[in-house]
């Protein structure tokens, strides 16, 4: 059995988590304090990869990095970046197809925390960056901890867009989701099968681990005890 | 002195409110602010520590202006000297007392700074537990004593003692008026309860519907002295006593004796027997009740 498929898709789930919680938590925390106008525009954006069906996203993704359309064209010719049929690009359509899974939690949580906790620290001299990874985030893990499980989870299991804008290159697009999908048309069912499984009992293990991890942790606040 | 006249309408429409207040207070003192609930009293705070910003007016602390819309200057709470205690004290969870005390401390604190004042609300042996594991009298005073680590010029407690028992905050008073004997903070105290603040207080601000009604010392607020029309206009001195910063005159103002604490420098020549124009921010009455 070929587990370069597989690991692909680890690495790609892999890198995509980690971008993710970069531009995740700033997006986040100002989508939970701003009173902007542009923030239902911004929430609605954050938000369509949820009803909209991936081949969309991918074809809209497609026509944007291809070399020419104005920003594909900027990317290769500035940025040296090909988008097009490249790990770099699955990278780039997975942040954006999985964004509302590392935004809503993390969003929520801090939300749901009481207003007065960043206020004390603003008023102990702390700065918005500071109150964020001190006070903020260290309340909220489950929900950053959630947001990362479901990014993972969710760019390990993509289908549409990576097919849309990666391709079927061996070694460098073809993840597992696209490796099954190979074996059925070949009519390779066992092939097919073991790939699929192994996605089926990884997706279970990662979302067990978020309610065992979640519930032990609540249990925990629940006996006074953070 | 602590100057601010100020309004800041909150909500909108129906539900809109306006805030609309003026003083000028002694530094150093523990002033009460009493009323209603929905008068103005936790939105003043609020406005004083940067949390919300005026609409019109200014606020100064000594001579350092906090905030003035006509000079577009608006200091942020993190540059404000301020002390602030919410009503549930809003401790960080994820911190054990001493790493609150330590989050608020500047990096140059010295901590034996941060030992003194653990030992101050006597939580030396409470030091090292989650706020979860504390008592309300407990959270209470380890907020307290973090509000206290960056020894703000004004200490803003916006009903410490309303969430807690009548044994519990009968020893928290102590704790106030003690820490406050040693900092020495400006202290904005809101509360709606007369006996707390007569016990607490040197001076009481009462607010009705966003405006100051009277300023007063507790007992002329919530005593039986008459309360007589805003003076303002010019008087004959009866009796003028000095003290360092402080000049304490007797005079009659609708057709009552009151007493009132004049800025020493402000009146250098003053003796008894002279008239005295004066408007309502000079002064802090002493003796009587004041309707504004």
């Amino acid at each position: 059995m070929n587990y370069a498929p597989i690991i692909l898709s680890f690495q790609l789930a892999l890198v995509t988590t980690i971008c993710l919680l970069i531009i995740g938590i700033p997006l986040a925390y100002w989508l939970s304090e701003s009173r902007s106008r542009i923030k239902p525009i911004l929430e609605a954006t954050v938000s369509l990869p949820l009803v909209l069906p991936p081949t969309v996203i991918g074809f809209y993704l497609l026509l944007a990095f291809s070399p020419d359309s104005s920003l594909g064209y900027f990317l290769k010719t500035y940025l040296g970046l090909d988008l097009i049929f490249s790990f770099t690009g699955l990278v780039v359509g997975s942040i954006i197809y999985s964004l509302p899974f590392m935004i809503h939690p993390i969003q929520a949580g801090l939300s749901n925390l009481p207003k007065n906790l960043a206020e004390a620290s603003y008023v102990l001299g702390k700065s918005r960056w500071t109150t964020l990874k001190h006070v903020l985030i260290p309340n909220i893990k489950p929900t950053v901890f959630t947001g990362i499980v479901l990014s993972f989870a969710h760019t390990l299991g993509e289908f549409g867009v990576v097919l849309m804008i990666g391709g079927n290159i061996p070694g460098q697009t073809r993840v597992a989701s696209i490796a099954i999908y190979d074996q059925v048309e070949a009519m390779n069912y066992a092939a097919a099968h073991r790939y699929a499984l192994i996605l089926l009992v990884l997706s279970f293990v990662i979302l067990l681990l978020v309610y065992v991890v979640n519930g032990h942790y609540f249990k925990n606040i629940g006996r006074a005890s953070i | 002195m602590l100057a601010f006249d100020l309004t800041k309408q909150f909500g909108k429409g129906n539900t809109a409110f306006t805030l609309d207040v003026k003083a000028q207070l002694p530094m150093g003192k523990i002033i009460g602010i009493f009323g209603p609930s929905g008068a103005g009293k936790s939105s003043l705070l609020r406005l004083l520590s940067g949390l919300e910003k005026l609409d019109h007016g200014f606020i100064k602390v000594k001579n350092e202006v906090w905030s003035d819309t006509t000079k577009r200057i608006f200091l942020p709470p993190q540059k404000r000297a301020v002390g602030y205690l919410f009503q549930d004290y809003s401790l960080f969870p994820n911190m054990t007392v001493a790493e609150n005390l330590a989050f608020a401390a500047e990096k140059n604190i010295d901590p034996v700074q941060l030992e003194e004042l653990l030992a101050a609300t006597q939580l030396m042996d409470k030091k090292n537990h989650y706020p979860s594991r504390l008592s309300g009298g407990e959270q209470q005073r380890a907020a307290l004593a973090r509000a206290l680590v960056r020894r703000p010029s004004l200490l803003l407690l916006d009903e410490p003692l309303a969430a807690l028992d009548q044994t519990i905050r009968t020893s928290l008073q102590t704790y106030i008026l003690t820490l406050h004997e040693r900092f020495q903070p400006t202290t904005l105290f809101v509360s709606h309860n007369r006996h707390e603040l007569a016990t607490l207080c040197d001076l009481v601000i009462e607010i009705e519907a966003g405006k100051i009604i009277q300023i007063g010392t507790p007992d002329l607020l919530f005593g039986e002295t008459q309360t007589i029309d805003l003076v303002s206009g010019s008087f004959r001195v009866l009796t003028l006593t000095r003290s360092e910063n402080k000049l304490i005159v007797e005079l009659v103002a609708s057709q009552q004796k009151i007493k009132l604490a004049l800025n020493s420098a402000a009146w250098p020549e003053l003796k008894s027997g002279d008239r005295i124009q004066l408007t309502e921010a000079e002064f802090i009455l002493l003796s009587s009740k004041i309707k504004h």
